[in-house]
């Protein structure tokens, strides 16, 4: 089409005749100019008329770059550019000062690229980065009187080049990322394939010896504590690339070893470099034309890449220090042992915040699966059956060992992705996990049958005889995913409309995983163990208080129309099942079920409930949700205090093991509340701040046409129970409830990632899928 | 609300008409938007719908506010039980928005964005989507007010690094 349109443009410019200027240029091009042919052509449009292609899309129009204009032209050159450009000379005999300048610029680009920008933007805007014959002079094979250039600077970005590399390749090895996290781009890194690394050592060792026969200055010290940072930081790349570590098991070993060293070296040239006068000092010894930062004329690219600023060099030298710091994970990695203990470290390191650096994530997912091996060890069904061995505590078949092997390391992939991105790949693993917990929950009746030749069907189908402990595991593992990954999604409302019926039938079992947890203890609270009664009503009362909060909790949810808000249109379109009202009954009743063995002192029968809701109308929903927290915060006291003793007797044992259950339920059950709480949808909803009456007479007002029928008379209500109603815009209440989530949520979220993982609650696992 | 009428005291609406509206438009816009937009896409945006690039002036004649919406047929997705082949909805879309720092709390922003969605309604769209910074709260509060919810978050979705959240207004 392009080639059409210029055929035709140069069909019209040269008319019928030959009389169009054509002209050549040194390198035999024709060109044709047709100035004359566009004005004439634009003559005909009127003010504000435009011609479009109808292929033009917004994409196009949004990535289209407007040739000269200084903002999206990375190729325009203004007459300041060119001034610089014309100050460039490659030859130009570099003082210790300017090529500590240099160094210290091409770093902040390294760490500017490693935030993912462009690499063209950021490292190969260096003239001497790109320098085609920066080997020769380097390695002394072409003599010259540049000696700062030759001997000090080039092998310092030779060895940057060589780190590049080898971040590129890791990252391309983990296959994790788009170019939203980084852009490796590592076709033009590969002008630094023609070094080696013990090379690029060798050339700094050199650089280091030269600068140290300087004599001392500010300069002087600062060169060589850069060269200190890249020999280091060279030699952690290549010990812990994870091609290295399978020539070379000691690889890692001497990786690790170097961290520490790098930590230091990094430390002290920053404090140096503070100490000499910092941004100010370093800048004044720029050295002209330098750094192009026009250069995308040099390398013309298809998609137009608009300009990023560098990092300044505080920020460029907080990346480094986090990703060395970050990079202890890696150390973490290799002495875990246990395939459980690897599923909690994948947690705990994709629940930071912030995240670790892609290049580490992605050396994390290598070191977990390489060569076809989880952990360099074992081959995945191998590890599967040993993590179901240790986590379910039986053997399997080798398809469920391998099945569930790539569920997990499918995990550990998913939570070496960027926050967001983890929590979508997570909604959408789920599924494989609902495949494996059937698989497992037929095995499970299979080997009862087989371990009881004598019993009937019914036997192996009943959990109090069939203990189901493999798909107990399996059911185990996917909740822990669905608390984790999926509330956390809802929390940063990344879900789409057409993910949200999914996402809130998981959210829905775990909420159900949790009452009918509670509902396993209850036999034994009521029971003959109860010998240490004080204990024990600690016990039942926070499991009240449990039970009150959730039910409190509930009751809002449904007051605020949570399925019904607009954000859940698409949800509610969808899964109109879900919403009906013999559905919502149902599953109200399911809940009321797991509820009632509690002996929960308030309605345990939907009818009861239904009823009931009637009186907390009463209530604005901010005040429930405000005393449904306080009674989660209250039975998370009652029992940590009464932790205290020591665990003497198997009684007392016992009744650890369940406080410390109840516990987590507890406090998970609050962070879901109160991640449920901080949804915009939820906090800003006006019925939030007033009585459930007031509430439903405002939507029945908004919903009737004028004129305005009278509001419905309030029913009857206890009203010892009835509090005064708030203005709709109470907004010091909505603060002060906001804020405490704010603060519920930053304290439990942290305790319940770590009390799954230090706790590693040997019942945990065991919910009882059946109900 | 009629064109050309104001909601502001001493604020007149009015629409695009001419190339001629749009130099202080885009200088209004480049002062507040972090993006940098090359002058194909305002051209792509006020040529094809130009009744939806409402004017916000001041009686001296300043350029105060300005706002650029789109509004064409989009695909519906599968989970609404069409495919690729199967009707098509109306989905604006709010472009840029920009008010004058002088201008602002005047409620100019707020009155640009109803006169848009009332044009887009008529015009029969069936929703209005439009991306904000996630930490742009004021935007946030604003379109969250005029019924705008959260739709997706985009990560890093401008050039410095910032996410966006993709809000949608459901019209029909």
């Amino acid at each position: 089409m392009a080639e059409d349109l210029a055929d035709q443009a140069v069909r019209l410019a040269l008319g019928d005749g030959d009389e169009a200027a054509v002209a050549e240029d040194a390198d035999g091009a024709q060109w044709i100019d047709i100035t004359q042919l566009a004005r004439a052509g634009t003559r005909e449009l009127a003010e504000g008329e435009l011609l479009k292609a109808s292929s033009l899309s917004l994409f196009g129009a949004l990535t289209s770059i407007e040739v000269m204009d200084p903002r999206l032209d990375m190729g325009m050159v203004s007459a300041g550019d060119a001034a610089e450009i014309a100050s460039w000379d490659i030859a130009r005999r570099l003082t210790l000062g300017e090529a500590l300048w240099v160094a210290d610029t091409l770093f902040r680009s390294e760490m500017t690229w490693h935030g993912s920008a462009s690499l063209l933007q950021t490292l190969f805007a260096c003239n001497y980065f790109t320098a085609p014959d920066h080997r020769a002079f380097a390695i002394g094979e072409a003599a010259g009187d540049n000696a700062v250039r030759d001997a000090v600077l080039y092998p310092l970005l030779i060895a940057t080049g060589r780190c590049c590399r080898r971040v590129a390749d890791e990252l391309n090895a983990g296959n994790l990322f788009t170019n939203e996290d980084v852009a490796p781009c590592p076709t033009p890194l590969r002008l630094f394939d023609d070094y080696t690394d013990a090379e690029a050592l060798d050339l700094l060792d050199r650089a280091d010896a030269y600068v140290a026969a300087q004599g001392e200055s500010h300069e002087a010290a600062l060169l060589r504590g850069l060269v200190g940072v890249r020999r280091r930081w060279l030699r952690v790349t290549a010990c812990l690339a994870v091609a290295s570590v399978l020539d070379d098991p000691a690889a890692l070993a001497r990786g690790l070893g170097e961290l520490a060293g790098l930590r230091a070296c990094h430390a002290d040239y920053v404090a140096a470099r503070r100490a000499a006068g910092g941004d100010a000092w370093v800048g004044q010894r720029a050295v002209r034309g330098a750094f192009d930062y026009r250069c995308m004329r040099k390398y013309p690219v298809t998609i137009p890449v608009k300009p990023r600023p560098l990092l300044d060099a505080d920020a460029a030298h907080g990346v480094f220090a986090r990703m060395v710091d970050d990079l202890d994970l890696v150390g973490d990695l290799a002495r875990i042992g246990t395939a459980e203990h690897l599923a909690y470290f994948f947690l705990a390191a994709g629940r930071r915040d912030p995240p670790p650096q892609p290049f580490v994530r992605s050396l994390l997912m290598s070191m977990v699966l390489a060569d076809g091996r989880v952990q360099l060890r074992a081959p995945p069904d191998a590890f599967g059956r040993r993590a179901v061995r240790e986590m379910a505590a039986c053997a399997v078949p080798a398809e469920f060992a391998a099945e569930a092997a790539l569920n997990l390391v499918d995990w550990f992939r998913t939570m070496c992705q960027n926050g967001p991105r983890r929590h979508r790949v997570a909604l959408k693993s789920l599924a494989a996990w609902d495949a494996l917990q059937g698989e497992a929950e037929q095995l499970d009746i299979d080997a009862y049958a087989a371990a009881h030749p004598g019993a009937d069907e019914q036997a192996a189908l009943d959990p109090a005889r069939n203990p189901f402990w493999l798909s107990s595991w399996a059911y185990h593992t996917k909740l822990l995913l669905l608390e984790t990954a999926l509330l956390a999604g809802v929390r940063l409302e990344l879900y789409q409309a057409h993910e949200l019926p999914s996402v809130l039938c998981y959210a829905t079992q775990v909420f159900e995983a949790h009452l009918a947890h509670l509902a396993r203890w209850a036999p034994l609270v009521a029971g003959a163990q109860a010998a240490c009664v004080g204990r024990w009503r600690v016990l039942v009362a926070a499991q009240k208080d449990l039970s009150m909060a959730l039910w409190l909790a509930a009751h809002a949810c449904d007051r605020l129309q949570l399925l019904g808000a607009p954000w859940a249109q698409g949800a509610a379109d969808v899964c109109g099942a879900l919403e009906s009202e013999p559905a919502q009954r149902a599953r109200y009743a399911l809940r009321f079920r797991a509820l009632a063995p509690l002996g929960s002192p308030v309605y345990v029968a939907f009818e009861q409930w239904q009823e009931s809701s009637a009186q907390l109308d009463g209530y604005p929903v901010i005040e429930l949700f405000d005393h449904a927290q306080r009674m989660l915060a209250g039975a998370r006291l009652c029992l940590e205090s009464a932790r205290k003793p020591p665990a003497a007797d198997a009684t007392v044992r016992a009744w650890d093991q369940m406080c410390r259950s109840v516990h987590y339920v507890v406090v998970s059950n609050s962070v879901a509340l109160a991640r449920l709480l901080r949804t915009r949808p939820l906090a800003d909803a006006p019925e939030a701040a007033v009585p459930g009456a007031v509430a439903l007479a405002h939507r029945r007002r908004l919903a009737a046409p004028p004129p305005q029928p009278p509001p419905p008379p309030q029913p009857k209500r206890d009203r010892r129970k009835r509090k005064p109603a708030r203005a709709p815009d109470d907004a010091d209440a909505a603060r002060k409830w906001r804020d405490g989530v704010a603060r519920l949520v930053a304290d439990a979220a942290v305790r319940v990632s770590w009390s799954c993982a230090l706790d590693r609650n040997s019942d945990w696992p065991v919910f009882s899928f059946f109900g | 609300m009629e064109p050309g009428s104001s909601t502001v005291e001493g604020i007149t609406f009015t629409t695009y008409k001419a190339e001629s509206d749009l130099e202080p438009a885009i200088k209004l816009i480049d002062q507040d938007l972090s993006e940098p937009y090359s002058i194909y896409t305002y051209r792509y945006f006020v040529h094809q719908w130009p009744e939806l690039c409402i004017l916000a002036h001041t009686e001296s004649g300043e350029c105060a506010g300005v706002i650029i919406c789109k509004l064409e047929a989009h695909k519906r997705r599968y989970y609404e039980g069409h495919f690729a082949d199967g009707p098509s909805l109306n989905r604006g879309y709010i472009a840029m928005i920009a008010v004058g720092k002088p201008f602002r709390k005047l409620g100019i922003g707020r009155s640009l964005v109803r006169q848009a969605l009332d044009r887009m309604k008529a015009m029969g769209a069936d929703e209005v989507a439009m991306e904000a910074e996630t930490t742009n709260s004021a935007a946030l509060a604003l379109y969250q007010r005029l019924g705008f919810v959260k739709d997706k978050r985009l990560y890093r979705y401008y050039m410095d690094g910032t996410d966006a959240f993709r809000l949608k207004l459901w019209l029909s």
